[in-house]
């Protein structure tokens, strides 16, 4: 089986994976108790109202025709009405998505940035200072609550230091592209705008970055430990390569490509922990928007911000993937 | 007869530090090699031979311990470099072919690439003198390409864009045997070289080599528990056993006629073609941590006297050019240089 071939399998399973998702969230949006018409009218609303409502929104019809008909629409890019901003929700999602996008990938863009050479170094210095103290910092990291760190993250930099802003993503750059403020400011050339979308995102990301960030450290470091007793790296070494080049080419390659699916593991785990980030920031994203949806019982809204997420992380997943058959030529040649 | 010594092994003695306690694993040993000679060190599995080859380069894994000794190489002590200087002397003078060529390969790097690591990090002087006679890369890759060619794979400017995991597993061995080869070194390790292929690639690879240090003027270190290997490449043979250098000979010598009681067990362990299997030898190489108090052969010894549990059979020349630590022989003459 040539990589080629393994890719479009990956991408292939996407497909059931998606609608297993979609059945799972759909019945589950529509089992748990409570109203949505109801909910959506007031207490004032007179019962026939209520039930014209649930009529409108076909929520009278049993399930399955409910569900095929959603699905129908999802096809022609139609993700149904919400009753709590009353719009069509993929208004909605295409408002809140980039703002979660930025953050989760520049929080994942932290965590490995800091958790790679954090990692590296906790192995190279085994059982000294420096990797007792990256080990301690990654178990802290691991079992920080992150809306407590995030709140501490404000106090600190926001209203002590007033160095980073506390809340929010800060003003739009002039020109919408993406929604997502670092690239379009970026793509304007505009640097001023991009700085302050930077400033605006560095407690955020970081605050949700975190964990993946402790999770990325100690699997480099035990990847690395394993690395450096192969054979390879004592050969290496005795060829006379220097050690920077054994350790962060030779041996960084070979352990940093393992710990590729955690990375692409993690970026669902920051997914779902972006909401707790983006209420402490008050990011206008799209965990935020989901979670407000949810309690609202706004049914299309959880589906389709269920669905888009689930679509994110498979595509993550699969860039994980090509990455890894980059780095490891094993992967490419499999038969 | 003997030639002037390239590398000079004296009194070495290293010791592991291990859960168990202090190992002693090489125990005093004497190793002499001149320049352009081919040695073999022959031993069973565990008896130190690697570690002594390791030792060579400054490579040993961090709980081993360098007790006392020296290893003189152009009248430099090894031991005494500090890491950067060692590291120059690594692949530029003395270098190791490794012996698992399924390991000693980094997967994710093509061949030429890790060739070319090695010309582009390790022949450098200062920065300075980098920048300033730094060669063009396709000089670089045309070196490369020529060794492949030198170690006989066939179309080398293919094989500088393959992936180990492509290789068959005597590609690989030249692949590696190349890559020690690459900055001309004066001395080379070969650790179980071919060990891990078929009989007929390993005879085929052990040959090749032979030719081309003879032609390169290389000095070898064969490293194998082989005796048939050690016939076949070396001019002459150190016998080790227990971290302990028990017989040295002339190649041709030693296979004639074996003085010490191990060399003659380890020879008559030989599987032959015709008649059994070899008969080896009673017993295993003793526990280091508390090995024999003498000779550390002597459970094992079918010719055991009360004399070998108490003193330790000194490395004595018995006749000219042989060397036998074993209280059988006594030395010959007196005059033992």
């Amino acid at each position: 089986m040539s990589f080629r071939t393994y890719l479009l399998r990956r991408l292939l399973h996407i497909i059931p994976a998606l609608l297993g998702l979609s059945i799972l969230i759909f019945v589950l949006s529509r089992v748990v108790p409570g109203d949505p018409a109801r909910l959506a009218l007031g207490p004032d609303a007179t019962q026939e109202q209520v039930e014209q409502l649930r009529r409108e929104m076909g929520l009278d019809k049993p399930l399955v025709v409910q569900y095929l008909r959603y699905m129908g629409g999802l096809f022609r890019g139609d993700f149904g009405f919400s009753l709590r901003t009353r719009r069509n929700v993929a208004q909605d999602i295409k408002e809140f998505l980039p703002a979660t996008v930025e953050l989760t990938t520049v929080a994942m863009l932290f965590a490995i940035a800091l958790g790679v050479p954090l990692g590296v170094l906790s192995a190279v210095r085994k059982d000294r200072p420096e990797d007792h103290i990256s080990r301690i910092l990654a178990l802290i990291g691991v079992a920080l609550p992150r809306f407590w760190l995030a709140i501490l993250l404000q106090l600190l930099f926001a209203y002590y230091l007033g160095i980073l802003p506390t809340i929010g993503r800060g003003p739009a750059p002039p020109v919408r592209l993406t929604g997502i403020y670092l690239l379009d400011s970026l793509l304007a050339l505009d640097f001023r705008a991009f700085l302050i979308a930077l400033k605006h995102l560095i407690l955020p990301a970081f605050a949700l970055s975190v964990g993946s960030l402790a999770q990325i450290m100690r699997l480099v470091r035990a990847n690395m430990i394993e690395e450096m007793r192969r054979d390879y790296v004592l050969a290496a070494r005795s060829y006379g390569l220097p050690e920077r080049v054994v350790i962060y080419k030779y041996a960084l390659k070979n352990a940093f490509s393992s710990a590729l699916t955690v990375i692409g593991l993690s970026y669902g785990f920051l997914l779902g922990n972006a909401f707790l980030v983006e209420t402490v920031f008050a990011w206008p994203g799209l965990a935020f928007y989901g979670v407000d949806s949810l309690l609202f019982k706004d049914l299309n809204a959880v589906v389709g911000v269920t669905i888009v997420i689930g679509v994110a992380f498979a595509v993550v997943n699969l860039l994980v993937d090509i990455a890894y058959g980059y780095l490891d030529p094993r992967i490419r040649y499999e038969t | 007869m003997q030639k002037e010594p390239l590398l000079e092994i004296r009194n070495l003695t290293i010791h592991f530090h291990t859960f168990e306690g202090r190992a002693r694993v090489i125990n005093g040993i004497d190793l002499v090699i001149g320049k352009g000679e081919s040695v073999a060190l022959v031993g069973e599995t565990g008896c130190g031979k690697s570690i002594t080859a390791k030792a060579i380069l400054g490579l040993l894994p961090p709980n081993a311990e360098v007790v006392s000794g020296s290893i003189l190489f152009q009248g430099q002590d090894l031991l005494q470099l500090k890491g950067e200087e060692l590291r120059r002397i690594r692949g530029r003078h003395i270098a190791m072919i490794f012996q698992d060529p399924s390991t000693a390969l980094n997967p994710v790097f093509t061949v030429g690439e890790q060739l070319m690591d090695v010309l582009v990090h390790c022949d450098d002087q200062g920065s300075v003198q980098r920048w300033r006679t730094r060669r063009p890369v396709a000089m670089l890759r045309q070196r490369c390409v020529d060794m492949l060619r030198l170690v006989r794979i066939p179309d080398p400017e293919s094989m500088m864009g393959r992936y180990p995991s492509e290789l068959s597993g005597g590609m690989r061995q030249r692949v590696l045997i190349a890559l020690a080869l690459l900055q001309r070194p004066e001395l080379v390790l070969a650790d179980e070289l071919g060990t891990a292929l078929d009989v007929s690639i390993q005879d085929q690879i052990l040959q090749e080599l032979k030719d081309l240090v003879r032609t390169q003027g290389m000095s070898v270190l064969y490293i194998t528990h082989n005796l048939g290997v050690a016939r076949m490449v070396s001019d002459r043979v150190y016998v080790m056993y227990a971290g302990e250098i028990v017989e040295v000979a002339l190649t041709h010598a030693l296979f004639r006629r074996q003085f010490h009681p191990y060399s003659q067990g380890l020879l008559a362990a030989v599987p032959r073609l015709i008649g059994s299997i070899g008969e080896g030898i009673e017993g295993r190489i003793p526990d280091y941590v508390s090995p024999p108090p003498a000779c550390r052969f002597e459970p094992r010894c079918p010719y055991r006297m009360p004399v070998c549990c108490e003193v330790r059979p000194p490395l004595r020349e018995v006749e000219s050019g042989r060397w036998v630590a074993c209280h059988l022989y006594p030395a010959s003459g007196g005059d033992s240089s």
